[in-house]
């Protein structure tokens, strides 16, 4: 649209590609400007009727009237955005073999659980022009320590792991030894006869 | 120690030992059998965990078989504990298990001997320095895993006999230890005690010792030269 329109609203040019993917993003403050002001004057040009009406720019949740001037708006927790729905054509039913325990019980209970680890979308849109995500655990505002993260339970495993290796070395050496003898004497004897 | 009809043998273990023995082996057999798919389960999705799993039916039964056989280790180590405070021969022994100076000697002497410096092996008494590292060995491990395995089984007892928030972390700290001296107790087991009674050359294929109680006078003399004197010294210890 910025290409398209940029020579009759040169304002659009403001808007730029941040996140390099192609596509330019309205999310600085400059660009925000740049684009009610076109849309604005586009509306003019076309003969559209703006009596008691504003034009705005809607950027995750907030409701822009300039670059500078928002409005917080109300969402849902699990919404991105007021206007992102999660509900799509599947009406968010996920097929079986995406379903919470189909890979089995490391779909949750695992240190990679993308159930709580993996990244979900907490914006559409970030200063850079890039989506906002955050940990679904975070989401979810569980603030519990993982077991393996618990400094208790991490040394005790570093405590057992060390003791593992250090007394099973000590055996195998022993045993290794205890076979070296046998052999060493056995030839000895032969060696004698 | 007594003499038997044949007079080549000599008694080792009584009765009550050899039976703590059996039932503390046929429970760590059980223990481990029934603890591999449950070990597993930090790693969900290895075939080896599903298709053990699946032979015993599910997970809870797993879990109901290891409880039973942690039961049996733990009726075998409480008998043990009876054995050693209450019998006689149990209290001499658990004695002459403790370790000494003599065994750290035992052990640089016979590492010299393995490697060709000492021309004799060490001479061990009643229990060799080897024999000694077993028993605590396992006695550890049954401190270990019995403790844990109760922490285990009874979360929310445990938790009500703890200050706030720190029922969460023995739970945690009982499932860690459990998880790694499983390990350690059964790689000692496999290798050291089977290697040791088994494999060793000397051994291979094994005495019946575990099972009759009784030790040739040949190998008595070869791996306990200084039992004798030991037992005179305790007896006169004791004024028996």
């Amino acid at each position: 649209m910025a290409n398209a329109y940029a020579s009759k609203y040169p304002e659009l040019s403001r808007i730029v590609d941040d996140s390099g993917d192609g596509m330019p993003e309205v999310n600085r403050p400059e660009e925000i400007d740049a684009i009610i002001s076109s849309v604005r004057q586009y509306l003019t040009d076309t003969k559209y009727d703006l009596t008691g009406k504003k034009v705005v720019w809607v950027l995750n949740d907030r409701l822009y009237t300039s670059g500078h001037k928002w409005e917080q708006l109300q969402k849902h927790e699990y919404e991105a955005s007021p206007y992102a729905s999660v509900y799509k054509y599947s009406h968010d039913v996920a097929p079986a073999k995406a379903a919470l325990g189909a890979k089995g019980c490391s779909d949750c209970h695992s240190k990679n659980s993308h159930f709580f680890f993996g990244q979900v979308l907490q914006y559409p849109f970030g200063e850079d022009g890039k989506p906002v995500t955050i940990k679904q655990a975070d989401l979810l505002g569980y603030k519990d320590v993982p077991r393996d993260r618990n400094p208790w339970t991490y040394w005790t495993a570093v405590f057992f792991k060390y003791l593992t290796i250090i007394v099973l070395a000590g055996l195998i050496l022993h045993m290794l030894l205890d076979v070296w003898k046998y052999y060493r004497h056995k030839k000895g004897w032969k060696d004698a006869q | 120690m007594r003499n038997s009809p044949e007079g080549q043998s000599t008694m080792r273990f009584n009765i009550y030992f050899r039976m703590q023995h059996i039932l503390m082996f046929v429970g760590v057999i059980a223990l481990v059998v029934t603890g591999i798919p449950l070990w597993c389960l930090r790693y969900p999705d290895s075939f080896a965990l599903t298709s053990v799993i699946d032979i015993f039916r599910g997970l809870d039964s797993i879990r109901i078989w290891h409880h039973w056989a942690g039961w049996m280790l733990t009726f075998a180590f409480a008998y043990h504990l009876l054995y050693v405070f209450l019998h006689p021969e149990g209290r001499r022994d658990l004695l002459l298990m403790m370790p000494r100076k003599k065994d750290f000697q035992d052990l640089y002497h016979n590492i010299l001997y393995c490697t060709g410096k000492r021309n004799t092996p060490p001479q061990f008494g009643r229990f060799s320095y080897f024999e000694k590292f077993d028993y605590w060995a396992a006695f550890w491990g049954c401190i270990i895993m019995i403790g844990t395995g109760l922490i285990m089984m009874y979360p929310h007892k445990v938790a009500e006999s703890m200050p706030g928030g720190w029922g969460s972390t023995v739970f945690a700290v009982a499932l860690e230890s459990h998880f790694h001296e499983a390990i350690l107790a059964t790689l000692a087991l496999l290798i050291w005690h089977m290697f040791n009674v088994h494999v060793k050359p000397e051994k291979f294929p094994g005495s019946l010792t575990w099972l009759n109680g009784k030790i040739t006078a040949e190998e008595r003399q070869k791996e306990h030269p200084l039992e004798d004197g030991e037992i005179k010294k305790y007896r006169a210890f004791k004024g028996l």
